[in-house]
């Protein structure tokens, strides 16, 4: 054992560390920033399909891309490496295996799903190409920081308890095998990798290898998780005739399970094919924007890319110092659901674009002050205690960041359109019950509206405001 | 009756007369009595001092540390004010997140030095505090208080949640203001200086020292529905500062208080024990006839201070 048990303990280790320094940074998204929050946006950028969905969207690939490309050759290369060792949601699994906390192991993985992994992929990549951000929220970063921010504000982390519950009733890395995006789109690269484990000619068939594997090994050897295989050499570990090793090209015989030279690969195609149309089909019901009308943060794209754009990370909602943002309840319409939305009433912006710095894909841009349009206030000038009643109460001129409520020579609060970002300052203050000054967003108007169309910004860098 | 028993009474007799004497005797002067009958420790007031020195003082200058220490110097010394063993609490204005350059909140600076200040005096604790409308680590942050301040040694918090560490309610009993949740801090205090900062205010012209006040209430959404200025003089009536500093260096003459705004360099530090009497000595400095202030008026007429700058004892410090 000894130097060959170095390897699961430290994969454990490195992946264990990663889940809590994530959570960590997650925790540190508050006003005044500090370095962590960096940290934590080159985390994000590991994983590639975020990265692709970025690039995609703005026509370019951004200057970090050597990061994710790194990931995606590491993959090709030696299998499902994030998966095991970085992944932060693979480290919580893992410490929870370690802890035994309620997980099992039953003997076998399940056909039915088995069958239906790139099929799920699929629908899910056609969905994110149709525009929807929905499949975002499921690849590790988005998924957990959502659960977080949910934790933080006191919601109900349904996801994270569907997460656990498959981890507990099927096993532990039911999730990733299975559901998670990223997961999959690492198999599906990973098929083809040249380093793996392998059983040599010693091997007894004893399955010893299978009973410790984590992705749940359906053969009684090493290769029989195929590309799911997670790269933690626990099989190594536990082979009692020595017979696994890490084999490089040419050194191992290329047995690979439901892709490459199976029976299962034709079906396998048509199913995924199926799913894509169902799932472009889908992405045209669910990327319809909100009903209703809705507030976003500032230098939030136009609503349709937006919504392709946001992967409902919560990290918006995590950093906001006045708690103004909240996620948008289902009311709103399937595609926008769990998309952040500024509550005046709840906590006025400050505009101190915190929202911007934290976002990983860009789908609330890094837009100067200048150009960050929320929406325009208007006035109800019944309610208004001034123009109803005469009282000197002047609150929102007074609390307005942007100088934007003159007072005409009654002395009578106005609104200057050209001025109002939208911050919600005088809705948040206004003591009349239910305010007498809202903000909306005006059609056409965006977070960041203004900005392009005072300097002509290239919508076409956005794909999907040309749709 | 016998002579023993003639004898005994006799005795008694004497001893019962020189009793009844004894109570007649003069009592024996205080100096004499003194070693054998300590008279009871009483401790030194807590509550600031009787005025001893000047009602206004007003210094010329823009070195804030400079500015202060002569102020106090000619209020009769920061010793007029805080003993030792104090709690001190300081109200600067850092309602809204805008750099000290900007000039719309109190001075990091001025305020730092007068908690130095406090400290030297033997204040226990000093603390700095306001209920910004802006959100309350925003303030701390782009105002540069949290920083200035806990690098002098006071403490610095804002008060953003209704609770019973923040806030009592108490009864103020005005026509327009009947009751508010107010500062505990300031009620607990032995001292309570306000610092306001001198600027335009689109309401109520101007804010200086009792408007600054309203930064010590939770439910201000009654202020401005009510009108402001009878509920700011009514406020002015519950709670009088024990010193007024006011930074009157640097402020905005237009936008305010959010601002950003033109800037005036009014190059002053006004200190008082008036409320009123700085006030009105600032909107002066702001060229506007303090009776132009609507609250500042209504203090004036409940008695809170001296509006008549001519009938105060001003001194006057030019650096």
């Amino acid at each position: 054992m000894g130097k060959k048990g170095r390897l699961p303990r430290t994969q454990f280790r490195v992946a264990a560390l990663s889940f809590v320094v994530t959570v960590l940074l997650f925790w540190q998204l508050k006003y005044p920033l500090r370095d962590g929050s960096a940290v934590l946006v080159w985390l994000t950028r590991l994983d590639p399909l975020l990265w692709l969905g970025r690039a995609a969207r703005e026509g370019s690939f951004p200057s970090w891309s050597w990061l994710p490309l790194a990931v995606v050759l590491a993959t090709l290369l030696a299998g499902r490496v994030f998966c095991g060792w970085l992944c932060p949601v693979g480290g919580m699994l893992a410490i929870l295996e370690k802890a035994k906390l309620g997980f099992k192991r039953p003997a076998a993985r399940v056909p039915l799903l088995e069958a239906l992994r790139y099929p799920w992929l699929a629908l899910l990549l056609a969905l994110w190409l149709a525009g929807s951000g929905w499949p975002l929220l499921l690849t590790p970063y988005a998924l957990l920081g959502h659960e977080l921010a949910r934790i933080w504000s006191g919601r109900v982390p349904y996801l994270l308890l569907v997460l656990l519950a498959v981890g507990i009733i099927f096993f532990p890395r039911f999730w990733c095998v299975y559901l998670c995006p990223s997961g999959l789109f690492f198999s599906l690269l990973g098929a083809v990798r040249l380093w793996r484990f392998t059983a040599g000619g010693a091997c007894t068939g004893c399955g010893a290898c299978a009973k410790v594997c984590p992705s749940l090994s359906r053969e009684p050897c090493p290769g029989g998780s195929g590309s799911q295989c997670l790269v933690c050499g626990r099989c190594r570990e536990a082979c009692p005739v020595g017979a696994v090793s890490w084999a490089g090209p040419g050194g191992a015989p290329r047995e690979e399970y439901g892709l490459r030279g199976s029976p299962q690969t034709r079906r396998q195609f048509l199913a995924a094919a199926g799913a894509a149309v169902l799932g472009l089909a889908l992405g045209e019901l669910l990327a319809r924007p909100a009903a209703g009308e809705v507030l976003r943060p500032p230098g939030a794209l136009p609503e349709e890319e937006f919504l392709a754009a946001c992967a409902r990370c919560g990290r918006c909602i995590k950093v906001c110092p006045t708690g103004a943002l909240e996620p948008l309840p289902l009311a709103f319409g399937p595609a926008a659901f769990e998309t952040p939305r500024l509550v005046p009433r709840k906590g006025r912006c400050e505009l101190c674009l915190l929202c911007q710095e934290v976002c990983p894909t860009g789908a609330i841009a890094r837009v100067p002050l200048e150009e960050v349009k929320i929406g325009t206030a208007e006035l109800d000038r019944r309610r208004c205690l001034v123009w109803g009643e005469g009282v000197l109460c002047l609150l929102c001129a007074e609390q307005c960041p942007m100088g934007a409520i003159a007072l005409d020579g009654l002395g009578r609060p106005v609104v200057l359109v050209e001025r109002c970002v939208g911050c919600g300052a005088c809705e948040n203050g206004c003591p009349v019950e239910g305010a007498a000054i809202h903000v909306r967003r005006r059609a056409g108007e965006g977070a960041a509206a203004r900005g392009r169309q005072r300097y002509g910004w290239p919508r076409h860098r956005y794909r999907g405001g040309e749709r | 009756m016998d002579r023993r028993e003639f004898l005994r009474l006799c005795g008694l007799g004497v001893l019962a007369a020189l009793g009844l004497a004894g109570c007649r005797l003069p009592r024996p002067s205080g100096e004499k009595a003194a070693p054998q009958t300590p008279a009871p420790y009483t401790p030194p007031p807590m509550q600031a001092a009787p005025a001893r020195g000047p009602d206004l003082a007003v210094v010329e200058g823009d070195n804030y540390e400079e500015l202060l220490e002569k102020g106090l110097e000619a209020m009769g010394g920061i010793a007029r004010f805080v003993q030792k063993g104090n709690l001190v609490v300081l109200k600067p204005n850092f309602s809204v997140p805008r750099a000290p350059e900007e000039a719309c909140t109190t001075s990091p600076r001025l305020v730092a030095a007068l908690v130095k200040k406090c400290l030297e005096a033997g204040a226990r604790e000093v603390r700095v505090i306001d209920h910004p409308f802006f959100n309350g680590e925003t303030c701390l942050e782009k105002t540069g208080m949290r920083r200035a301040v806990r690098e002098a040694g006071g403490k610095v918090y804002v008060l953003d949640a209704l609770n019973d560490r923040y806030y009592t309610r108490v009864e103020i009993g005005g026509q327009a203001l009947r009751e508010v949740h107010f500062s505990r801090d300031v009620l607990e205090a032995d001292v309570f200086i306000n610092m306001p900062i001198l600027k335009h205010h689109v309401a109520t012209k101007l804010t200086m020292g009792l408007k600054n006040m309203m930064g010590l209430v939770w439910d201000r959404g009654v202020f401005h529905a009510r009108g402001l200025h009878r509920p700011i003089a009514e406020l002015a009536a519950f709670k009088k500062p024990h010193l007024i500093v006011m930074d009157a260096v640097r402020g905005i003459t237009s936008n305010g208080p959010t601002g950003p705004g033109p800037i005036r360099e009014f190059r002053r530090l006004i200190l008082g024990t008036d409320p009123v009497a700085v006030d009105a000595y600032g909107a002066r400095l702001f060229g506007l006839d303090p009776a132009e202030i609507e609250h500042l008026r209504l203090a004036a007429g409940m008695g809170l201070g001296q509006m008549d700058l001519s009938k105060l004892h001003t001194v006057n410090v030019f650096l």
